[in-house]
């Protein structure tokens, strides 16, 4: 029997406005947590694979899609440059092709992606970049990921709403940026452990999602 | 002895840190007069069934003692449920023993089953999973608690890596009791399934006894491999150190779990495979001797046929 693994991206923000503690430094600061976590749960990493894709006016794979315990080092993010939607979607979709690819080789029976998408601001192509993204959603393509989006500060709802196909969340200010930033990613925690170790009818895997943030506002995703 | 019996009052609970969350609920520590124990409350208590959480509650009294003492030293049994304004919230259990918890890099973590199904790593801690002799123990103890469970009755529905604890005495400790059920009744609300651990034939009504011996033929097998995908019809690929004559009995027990419902291995079956004493093989019994054919005395007719009374004419 193939072994089942579902694959989680994070997908960054990490453009000039993310800069400081309450940006990139709160997320860096996470990501021992989620190693030491994902990395000491047996089941939960064999299960599971992680990805980490930063983005500015370009996007690049910061770790490319690894066995979180098999990690000793991870790369840090780090803000400058603008907002650009497009080009990180492009790469998204890139990525999430080559990665299914190279899992199914291995003999896994990859479930569909899940994919972590926070932004602190308005994307400079606001015209363009709905073509790539798009492609990421296109219906016949059978990788397609299940979104989640997270807006913080700067972000527009609206253009949130439109990312996230599953589940949007929006920065309500009822916790410092920097404590947000920690929820959010001990949601991206949560839900990969629940993933892991909670079986659907089949006795396979299924994706935990969560149904609340604190500090953020749960809004339903537009429907396409 | 706290809880001296009968529910508790949420009101009256001294709740202290939150020690554990799930998708069925949170799991908080109790200070006061509760010290020792912890409150697990459910995130959905409109669907929990209250009657049987009462009845789980009820039920190490009516067993022998021996059973009794095992089961609460080897569980985390419902203790008392807890009420809120006369609705059910949840339950209270005991702490799960220091023996039974590690280190590992985040911090505290129990030792949950799934650390003797992969090759350990720096992140576990001192949570080093144990040699051949080591998992023998736990398996033996694993099923020595099945034995009692199902003697009762009881059937553990969700058995997984998650839910049994083991410690490196070779102590074993069952948790979310709570989804136990007794044959015949239902249980305090819908049974999780993990992943891996799915019975293939276990039917629409929901997991049964027969559904838990697969479970422990899965259990035992993968302890004893290091292995945590295995499954009956697979050979069993042995941890160095686990005797031939156990490591022949598990695999013929563990092919035999592949059986139809009904012919899978009991808890006893699988104690006899894994105790160190072994069994004395018998030869065939000689063919059963037939009685002696000898002259028989006349008797009033035929043998074996009543005499008749002969009646007059009416």
């Amino acid at each position: 029997m193939s072994e089942q693994v579902l694959p989680f991206y994070l997908v960054c923000d990490e453009s000039w406005s993310m800069e400081g503690p309450d940006g990139v430094d709160a997320i860096n600061g996470c990501l021992p947590d989620l190693h030491r976590e994902i990395g000491s749960n047996p089941v939960v990493a064999d299960k599971t694979r992680f990805c980490i894709i930063s983005f500015n006016h370009e996007a690049q794979v910061l770790l490319p899609l690894a066995d979180l315990s098999e990690l000793t080092t991870m790369p840090a993010m780090s803000a400058n440059g603008g907002t650009e939607y497009g080009t990180v979607f492009n790469l998204l979709r890139s990525t999430i092709e080559q990665d299914v690819a190279r899992l199914k080789q291995d003999g896994h029976q990859v479930l569909r992606p899940a994919v972590f998408f926070l932004s602190d601001g308005q994307p400079n192509d606001s015209a363009d970049w709905h073509v790539a993204y798009q492609r990421v959603i296109d219906p016949s393509w059978s990788a397609r990921p299940n979104i989640l989006a997270f807006a913080f500060n700067e972000a527009d709802e609206g253009i949130i709403k439109q990312i996230a196909t599953v589940r949007a969340f929006s920065y309500n200010g009822t916790l410092k940026p920097a404590q947000a930033l920690q929820e959010f990613a001990q949601s991206l925690i949560r839900s990969i452990v629940r993933s892991g170790t909670s079986g659907g009818a089949d006795g396979g895997m299924t994706l935990a999602m969560p149904d609340t943030v604190p500090g953020f506002t749960t809004i339903p995703a537009d429907v396409v | 002895m706290w809880p001296s019996g009968g529910d508790l009052r949420l009101a009256d609970l001294s709740l202290g840190a939150e020690v554990g969350s799930g998708g069925q609920g949170k799991v908080h520590e109790l200070l006061g007069a509760g010290g020792g124990h912890v409150f697990k409350e459910y995130l959905h208590p409109a669907t929990v069934n209250g009657a049987a959480l009462k009845r789980l509650v009820e039920l190490p009294a009516d067993l022998n003692q021996t059973h009794r003492e095992a089961l609460l030293r080897q569980t985390a049994w419902p203790l008392a449920r807890v009420l809120d304004r006369g609705h059910v919230r949840g339950f209270v259990m005991r702490l799960v023993p220091a023996e039974f918890w590690g280190r590992a890099a985040p911090g505290p973590k129990l030792r949950e089953l799934q650390y003797l199904l992969y090759e350990p790593k720096a992140l576990w801690g001192d949570i080093a999973p144990p040699d051949a002799a080591g998992r023998l123990e736990i398996a033996r103890g694993t099923v020595s608690l099945f034995r009692l469970l199902h003697a009762n009755r009881l059937v553990v529905g969700d058995v997984s890596m998650s839910n049994l604890l083991w410690s490196p005495a070779g102590n074993v400790f069952l948790l979310d009791c709570d989804g136990i059920r007794e044959t015949g009744e239902k249980p305090v609300m819908a049974q999780p399934s993990t992943p891996d651990w799915d019975d293939p034939e276990q039917p629409s009504t929901g997991p049964d006894l027969d559904t838990d011996r697969y479970k422990l033929a899965l259990l035992v097998a993968r302890v004893l491999a290091k292995a945590s995908a295995l499954r009956p019809g697979q050979p069993v690929p042995f941890a160095a150190g686990v005797p031939d004559r156990i490591a022949g009995e598990v695999s013929e027990r563990f092919a035999e779990a592949a059986r139809p419902r009904g012919l899978r291995p009991d808890a006893a079956q699988w104690a006899r495979a894994l105790d160190e004493r072994g069994v004395i093989e018998l030869d065939p019994l000689p063919p059963v001797r037939r009685p002696p054919s000898l002259p028989q005395a006349p008797l009033d007719g035929r043998r074996g046929q009543r005499p008749m009374i002969q009646l007059p004419p009416a």
